[in-house]
């Protein structure tokens, strides 16, 4: 190549940069913090500040759940402890939905008295009385609450069979995995940590910090098997899930990930490679991650996978995974394929240089400006409280990043007129829902010893959108459909969701699918009729098809046949 | 025509413009897809090639010198990046206003992969205005510090700049294609690349930077769903740079994604090896 040509090379990268830059100064998403006004005004626990210790520097999830089945997500959050007091925290909160971005406390009248410190939350009918109860992954005995009706709860541990083991629980996830329409439990555990005895602290970038998990003894995952009335079986050993080694397990998603009908477990590994868990019937499950791809990133590079956003990012129809992960490192957007295996793609579609200043946790795939596809929601910030541009080029609190979809890529929102997406904080958990019955998604997000935030999403109200929800009244042991899958079709184009156990970190994903439509009376968004096709299969296979009008929330029943 | 390697003494005769003089090219040993701990400029390289300095640097004004930069420089050439940060700090406590210092305090800072410190001393020495020998470099360590900090466009715009000053700067063409690469723009990363390898040549010595540039190759082909030729490209990567783990684990979701069992399971037990290798050998426990 002459001088000349490659000068072309950099005239023509740089014309190419001209179009690819200028995300827009005002985006099509816009959201603020409304936390002030929300009724919820709770700090969460999580060790003390600074964190000396791993076990302080994961914080607890959030639990979307429908308590009284009027139809609005209520509150959960579990809350954790102190070192010096492991076991018994300030507790859990609850907050019931009254509508409006409006909440209340109604931890009293709930008779929970949840005072571990609790990390992930997983939420599902386990006994098919009609409630979603909700279980608690915990440093040392996990949790179940089962919900009594009348915004009531019971501690069921025993009952269920459950919090015969101790191991750090970080994250649970309901999903039916043996095909018998109950719901049975995968639950991620950690590393071995006594709070009596500290690990020494390891060193990074010449300083001193935290421990762990590298070096740090992993302990074994979970999977419980539901016996049909909401009691529990340790299927640990003989499903399989433990065949490969114990691994630093920080999260978890269920759903059919391999292509043939049946839910497999995806388990983020800390600083290891991610399991891929194929469902292969019968409660037997083997261990495809290296094999399909999801394991690593594109270099066989093991990452840390704290969150994990499940979506469909070229619209094919197969379920994508996007990961998040340590900084100085990308996130990771795993894109399946026809052929089983999963490509590394996140150069293609622009995630990963944003991200590498940031340590990502809770990650969300959903459209928030409805334009019929997906963007980006993370959350943000370091676990070393040392942590500063200058020693890590990552600083310790770390603000929100939004990714908006625009054609193939994905582009940093950067408007300026969003304070909330530039204000710096130590965030973990995240979940996203329309909480105010507008049709949009809004957002809660928990982090380490801070307010819980609300962010409201502030798309027009025009009727460009459509939720999905199921009822399963053949299968009352799953009614919501989780492992079910939905998609959307209008205007020739299908949008396809997911309704997976676990999901974002430490946290459920709401089990209705919300779809953007793109537009309304241009022609290329909603119809004319406003009515759009939906395709629901359940999690045993059998396919409904109908039509829902759009700018409502449908529900779904499936009937005997 | 003078030729001078790294480690030969400082040059004295840079600081009017249009001498062209034999400079060390700091060649980036990179680990594709960036990796932090090959895709950075060494300063340890043993490869000169011709560079011109550029008229423009004729306004520059004489250098604040130290009598230890010497010793400061052959410690950050040698990789003994923490003693030389212990004396390059001290050093510019006495001289504030000394460039190179805080050139050669950026590199060593950079090189422990301190990118958010590294950025305002790289930064700093050349706002100073002063002449020093490596000034011409500093858009290339800029270039990638930027890079590591997510920064793509000024990590572009430096690259651009150390090219346009010494235009056989291979390892800038790399970082411009690394970056195209990120921005998916893929006709772009592969003339850049092509570029580099074109200005590393054949010799042996450079078969390291070589690989990792079909190693980048190789992923472009990736993204365009040409798997054999992507298996190719890391295949000959693999072959010139055996020790390069990365390769290896690249190759082995290839084979993966061809169904190829064995070849890949081969490919992840070599990646494996120098993986626990490079870890055994750090001293950072975590992450």
């Amino acid at each position: 190549m002459t001088f000349a040509a490659a000068l072309q090379v950099l005239l023509a990268m740089s014309a190419s940069v001209v179009a690819q830059e200028s995300p827009p100064s005002a985006s099509t998403i816009q959201m603020r913090d409304v936390t002030a006004t929300s009724g919820i005004d709770f700090t969460t626990t999580s060790g003390s500040s600074p964190s000396t210790q791993i076990l302080e520097v994961k914080g607890g999830g959030i639990a979307l759940i429908d308590i009284e089945n009027d139809g609005d997500f209520d509150l959960f959050f579990p809350n954790g402890a102190t070192l010096t007091s492991p076991t018994v925290g300030p507790g859990a909160r609850l907050y019931e939905n009254l509508g409006g971005l409006h909440f209340r406390d109604v931890t009293l009248s709930s008779g929970i008295g949840f005072h571990r410190w609790g990390f992930g939350c997983a939420v599902g009918d386990t006994n098919g009385d009609g409630l979603d109860d909700i279980y608690i992954a915990c440093a040392g005995s996990d949790r179940l609450l089962r919900n009594l009706g009348g915004g009531r709860f019971m501690d069921a541990t025993d009952e269920a069979g459950l919090g015969g083991e101790t191991a750090w629980g970080t994250s649970a996830a309901f999903a039916d995995l043996d095909g018998d329409h109950d719901l049975d439990l995968y639950v991620t555990n950690y590393v071995e940590c006594d709070p009596a005895t500290p690990h020494p602290p390891a060193h990074f970038r010449g300083l001193e910090v935290i421990n762990g998990p590298r070096g740090l003894v992993a302990q074994p995952d979970l999977l419980y098997e539901n016996t049909g009335n909401g009691v529990f079986v340790d299927r640990s050993d003989a499903s399989g899930i433990r065949s490969p080694q114990a691994s630093y397990g920080l999260n978890v998603a269920i759903l059919d990930l391999t292509q043939d009908g049946r839910p497999d477990i995806f388990v983020g590994n800390d600083s290891k490679s991610n399991f891929l868990l194929e469902n292969l019937g019968g409660m037997r499950f083997r261990e495809v991650g290296v094999r399909t791809g999801t394991a690593t990133n594109i270099d066989g590079a093991e990452q840390a996978t704290m969150g994990i956003a499940v979506g469909d990012v070229n619209q094919d129809g197969l379920a994508d995974l996007l990961t998040t992960n340590f900084s100085d490192d990308t996130n990771t957007l795993h894109v399946a394929g026809k052929q089983g295996f999963f490509d590394d793609r996140t150069a293609q579609y622009g995630v990963g240089a944003p991200s590498r200043p940031l340590c990502g946790w809770g990650a969300a795939l959903v459209d928030l400006d409805h334009d019929a596809d997906e963007d980006l929601f993370i959350v943000n910030g370091h676990v070393y409280p040392q942590a500063t541009r200058a020693t890590m080029n990552s600083e310790y609190c770390q603000p929100p990043l939004v990714m908006q979809r625009d054609g193939a890529r994905f582009v940093a929102v950067k408007d300026p007129t969003q304070s909330w997406l530039h204000t710096p904080t130590c965030d973990r958990s995240l979940v996203v829902a329309d909480l105010d019955g507008d049709g949009d998604q809004d957002a809660v997000v928990s982090g380490l010893n801070q307010p819980i935030r609300v962010i409201e999403n502030l798309h027009p109200a025009v009727h460009d959108w459509v939720i999905v929800a199921l009822d399963d009244n053949t299968h009352p042991m799953n009614r919501d459909g989780i492992g079910s899958r939905i998609s959307l079709t209008s205007n020739g184009k299908t949008q396809t969701r997911w309704l997976i156990g676990g999901g974002p970190f430490q946290s459920n994903a709401a089990p209705r699918a919300h779809f953007g439509l793109g537009g309304v009376g241009s022609g290329e968004g909603v119809p004319p009729d406003r009515r759009v096709a939906i395709t629901v299969t359940w999690p045993d296979g059998e396919v409904s098809e109908t039509q829902v009008a759009v700018g409502t929330m449908s529900t779904i029943t499936r009937r005997s046949k | 025509m003078k030729l001078m390697r790294i480690h030969d003494p400082i040059p004295q005769f840079c600081s009017i413009g249009i001498c062209a003089a034999v400079i060390q090219v700091t060649i980036g040993c990179s680990k594709p897809l960036a990796t932090a701990e090959e895709t950075q400029p060494a300063l340890t390289a043993t490869v000169s090639v011709v560079a011109s300095i550029p008229p423009s640097q004729s306004h520059l004004s004489q250098p604040v010198i130290h009598q230890n930069l010497p010793i400061a420089a052959k410690l950050v050439r040698s990789g003994q990046f923490l003693d030389a940060e212990i004396i390059l700090r001290s050093m510019l406590r006495e001289s504030p206003d000394c460039a190179r210092c805080e050139f050669l305090l950026g590199v060593a800072v950079m090189k422990t992969k301190r990118y958010g410190q590294a950025r305002p001393l790289l930064e700093s020495s050349v706002a100073r205005n002063q002449q020093f020998p490596e000034r011409i470099q500093v858009d290339h360590f800029l270039g990638w510090t930027c890079y590591y900090l997510g920064d793509l466009e000024s990590s572009k715009r430096h690259f651009q700049s150390h090219i346009a000053a010494v235009p056989t700067a291979d390892d800038s063409y790399f970082g411009l294609g690394v970056i195209a690469i990120d921005e998916d723009r893929t006709a772009d990363a592969q003339l850049a690349l092509e570029r580099a390898i074109e200005l590393i040549g054949m010799h042996p010595v450079r078969a390291r930077d070589r690989a990792k540039c079909l190693a980048r190759l190789g992923d472009i082909e990736l993204r365009r769903d040409r798997r054999e030729d992507a298996l190719s490209l890391y295949e000959e990567s693999a072959r010139l740079c055996p020790d390069h783990g990365e390769v290896w684990g690249k190759l082995a979701r290839v084979y993966d994604s061809l169904n190829r069992p064995a070849e890949a399971e081969a490919a992840r037990a070599k990646q494996s090896s120098f993986d626990s290798a490079g870890r055994a050998a750090g001293t950072d426990l975590t992450p």
